[in-house]
């Protein structure tokens, strides 16, 4: 007879329903540099990312002790910074991110960009696909974090990101399409100055 | 942990999901875990404080927005 898989985050969940700290830092631990690479990946802008993802946190130790027992962490997590972000946005006015989303910025030149991770990133290829994932408009961009790079399904995806699971589908299709036209370009390219944006 | 969509690219999935992930520096995973953690003790707001942030704070705010609109419009109503 198969045993049930154990849902790994339900103990963190009765931890932190129980405003335990252990849990908490349990969290913390698994979660943080997930939650800071999906930030840093969505926003481009590493001391942005770094402060919503302290928020992030805080917002979920607030909320703690209320969280329905069945809650999915993860989903949770990407959800909180996911609009803090877009909160974060809405803000600035004048967010070239979202200019080049409303076609009134040029697109980012796709040639080896600087990305936050540019430095650390030794291998050329994940160069080129960081660089080109930050090329992608919002709504593609979030779709292939959230299901490629983080694991969440099409339809947890789909709750984070605010739209309908077919229309997340959508976007992943449409994202990876941009991605390869993006990639091709970038390989075609051997040598090119870095953007000024 | 994966559950790409049935649709996808494997190359391109899996060059993905291959990216590498990064971290915050040891100050900064500090400070984050300090605040997430005074946020777990601090007690419950209240009734009136839920009631601040989920009501009175936004209408306030837009309140006062849509104020500063009307006076803009007929500010300049007034200026042609």
């Amino acid at each position: 007879m198969v045993q049930p898989t154990p849902d790994p985050d339900a103990e963190l969940v009765a931890g932190l329903r129980a405003g335990d700290r252990d849990a908490l830092d349990a969290v913390y631990e698994a979660y943080r540099a997930r939650v800071f690479t999906f930030l840093a990946r969505l926003s481009r802008d590493r001391p942005l990312a770094e402060d919503l993802m302290q928020e992030t946190f805080v917002r979920l130790a607030r909320r703690a002790r209320s969280l329905p027992p069945e809650t999915r962490l993860a989903p949770l997590l990407f959800t909180i910074a996911r609009n803090l972000f877009v909160d974060q946005r809405r803000r600035a006015l004048l967010d070239v991110d979202r200019l080049r989303d409303l076609r009134l910025w040029p697109s980012r030149a796709v040639v080896e960009t600087e990305t936050p991770f540019d430095a650390l990133e030794a291998d050329r290829t994940r160069r080129h696909l960081e660089a080109a994932l930050g090329a992608l408009p919002f709504k593609y961009r979030e779709a292939l974090l959230l299901v490629v790079v983080e694991g969440l399904t099409a339809d947890e995806a789909a709750v984070v990101a605010e739209c309908s699971p077919a229309n997340l589908r959508q976007r992943l299709a449409r994202g990876r399409a941009m991605l390869r036209d993006h990639l091709e370009r970038l390989q075609r390219a051997p040598r090119a100055t870095p953007e000024m944006v | 942990m994966k559950a790409i969509d049935e649709h996808g690219d494997d190359e391109l999935d899996q060059a993905l999901g291959a990216l590498a992930t990064h971290d915050v520096g040891a100050w900064r995973q500090q400070h984050a875990l300090r605040r997430a953690r005074a946020a777990l003790d601090a007690p419950p707001r209240g009734k009136l404080g839920q009631a601040w942030d989920r009501v009175l704070e936004p209408t306030l705010v837009t309140a006062v927005c849509a104020a500063q609109l009307a006076w803009l419009a007929m500010a300049l109503e007034g200026l042609w």
